[in-house]
């Protein structure tokens, strides 16, 4: 195998890391925070996809521009169904909330199939098929940018976690309701605007998803999965964990695939997923105790 | 602490199953048997025979999660192991359609032992992810490995067995009525017996329930294990029908989500609930016909609300109306 090749599949799995990252985000916070698994978080990522193609529909416009457009929508949305659904499953059976964001994901997915067609939309971006090379390697232009807005959002979402008074105040609730709302948090509020925050961030990973691949109404299935590893992978409510996982995640799922066919990547995720559950279910970074 | 400090999938006060409710829905349930074995051609019988199938599956389910209080979504992983063992031991040519169905039962539910060891170690929503993640293993082996018989992408082709198409029908509704006495017989054998205790009190909190000397690991095994092989044989009696079986079909994380849906408007941990559900959904799913999408949207919506306001289930919403009438009843009368 020559070197130019390993390097290439590296440099894939990176970027390719850098899509799941983005994917990821918006999950570890409402993950982490709510303690609600959300099993619609796919939807979420295909709303966020079609926000771009009605965008891109009525001003005809570059996807791109669409971004704050996906994540306002996005919030509004998140909000909506934290309040209309997800607030009532938090701290109850688990099954209820299985159940529950499940027939969410059925609502939202059947609304965009009643909207649009189930036919695949292309939202191309002016730089969907620009690449450039390095030596001998290619670098697609959007993924590189999937990867750096990857990177700047996990960023700016630790470091807003960490320093502003509403990121103090989401982790207090992740740690402890009962104290938060004795030190005088706003526990509900903080609730929803965590999931929408979260929904917003997922939305923004669609529409950038929705530029480098088709854009169809179960196109979030494909994430679903991924998403989740990468979470607890990284540790659930750790934006920074969960981008050192993506990538580590990316660069795994393309060298296996160079090792033993593309048929197999699927298979690989779900033997990482049970190795990773069984050996460390706490993460591979520091334990949850965020 | 970063969970809330109770992960068991049920609280509160059980469903109120009254005899009353258990009896109408058991008597329903015979005399549609009975009336449909006549005519075993028409929609009807097409729907009992669903109710049937989906019930045993539901049943299945409800032993681990119902009553272990494990949200395991596996049984389409169960569900697709057993329509391939069964498929490929008719096709060897050395079984009948029954011993094969009870040789793959007891096949999956080997399985479901010796994943479920590892896998039943984790709680709450690992052992979401777990689960899911164990079916998708399944799923991704049909895919990618050629079994004996197995043509492109993983399809089996099966003989049909028995003559004529009519008597063909007539023979698998009855290993469907079979299937369902089975799944609810255990489900109550185990629901009745010292086992099922324990696993209400895993439910509760599994950890008092070690402490106090109830043998969780074998107990939580065990459901894992009758789920894993009911679950398997369902699969098989289907795969066998329909004579086609492919991997997307029959590791469908829809069929998850039906469980799912059927326990929950059925009733969580009863023993007739998740046959009740399986009869509202399906019922419903064929009385909206052509409108695939609005009925899918009302469906999800529908969820919901079941969800939020009678999470017991329409079990205990029927078996809590039937007590107030007759309690009205007798108050007016005496």
């Amino acid at each position: 195998m020559r070197a130019a090749v390993v390097i290439q599949t590296v440099v894939n799995g990176l970027l390719l890391g850098g899509i799941y990252s983005l994917v990821a985000l918006g999950l570890t916070l409402i993950f982490g925070v709510l303690h609600v698994i959300n099993l619609g978080h796919g939807a979420l990522v295909t709303l966020g996809a079609y926000t771009g193609v009605v965008f891109v529909g009525l001003t005809g416009l570059d996807p791109l521009l669409a971004l704050p457009v996906a994540a306002l929508f996005g919030f509004l949305i998140g909000v909506v169904i934290e309040r209309t659904v997800v607030d009532s499953l938090i701290g109850g059976p688990l099954f209820n909330s299985a159940v529950g964001t499940l027939a969410v994901d059925m609502v939202l997915v059947t609304l965009i199939l009643l909207v649009f067609s189930p036919t695949p939309v292309p939202l191309d971006s002016v730089l969907s098929f620009e690449s450039f090379r390095i030596g001998p390697l290619s670098i697609p232009v959007m993924r590189l940018a999937i990867f750096v807005i990857g990177g700047a959002l996990g960023g700016s979402l630790a470091l807003f976690l960490r320093r502003s008074r509403l990121g103090r105040s989401i982790r207090a609730v992740q740690m402890d309701p009962e104290a938060a709302a004795l030190q005088g948090v706003n526990v509900r509020r903080t609730y929803a605007v965590t999931f929408g925050l979260g929904a917003a961030l997922t939305s923004v990973a669609g529409l950038m998803v929705g530029t480098i691949s088709a854009v169809r109404p179960t196109m979030g299935y494909d994430y679903l999965l991924v998403a989740f590893i990468v979470v607890i992978l990284g540790g659930l409510g750790r934006p920074l964990g969960a981008l050192v996982a993506a990538y580590l995640y990316g660069m795994a799922a393309n060298l296996s695939v160079l090792l033993v066919g593309a048929g197999w990547t699927q298979a690989i995720a779900v033997g990482i997923l049970l190795l990773l559950l069984l050996a460390r279910p706490q993460g591979i970074f520091k334990g949850t105790d965020v | 602490m970063p969970w809330p400090a109770r992960l068991s999938s049920l609280e509160g006060r059980p469903p109120d199953e009254s005899g009353m409710a258990r009896g109408l829905v058991g008597v329903v349930a015979l005399a549609m048997l009975v009336v449909v074995y006549g005519f075993t051609q028409g929609f009807q019988a097409r729907l009992v025979a669903d109710v049937l199938l989906w019930g045993s599956i539901a049943t299945a389910w409800n032993i681990i999660g119902g009553l272990g209080g494990y949200v395991s979504l596996a049984s389409h992983g169960f569900y697709g192991l057993g329509a391939y063992v069964a498929g490929m031991l008719l096709l060897q040519g050395a079984f009948d359609p029954i011993p094969a169905i009870i040789v793959t039962g007891v096949v999956a539910a080997v399985f479901g032992g010796l994943v479920g060891l590892p896998v039943l170690r984790l709680r709450g929503h690992y052992l979401i992810l777990g689960s899911l993640a164990v079916a998708e293993a399944l799923h991704q082996i049909t895919l990618n490995v050629r079994l004996p018989g197995m043509g492109a992408g993983g399809v089996l082709q099966l003989p049909l067995v028995g003559l004529s198409l009519e008597s063909f029908n007539r023979y698998f509704y009855l290993l469907l009525v079979g299937l369902w006495l089975v799944s609810l017989t255990i489900f109550t054998l185990v629901r009745t017996s010292r086992m099922g205790t324990g696993l209400l009190a895993i439910r509760q909190d599994e950890d008092a329930a070690a402490v106090l000397g109830v043998p969780t690991t074998r107990y939580k095994v065990m459901a894992f294990a009758l789920t894993a092989g009911l679950t398997a044989m369902a699969g098989s009696v289907w795969g066998m029908w329909t004579t086609h079986i492919e991997p997307g079909q029959v590791f469908g994380l829809h069929i998850m989500i039906q469980v799912l849906v059927m326990t929950i408007v059925g009733g969580i941990g009863t023993s007739l609930g998740p046959t009740l559900g399986a009869f509202i959904v399906l019922w419903l799913g064929r009385r909206a016909g052509g409108l695939q999408e609005w009925s899918a949207l009302a469906f999800g919506v529908g969820v919901l609300l079941v969800v939020r306001m009678a999470p017991q289930g329409l079990i205990d919403v029927a078996g809590r109306t039937a007590r107030a009438a007759l309690a009205r009843l007798t108050r007016s009368s005496g």
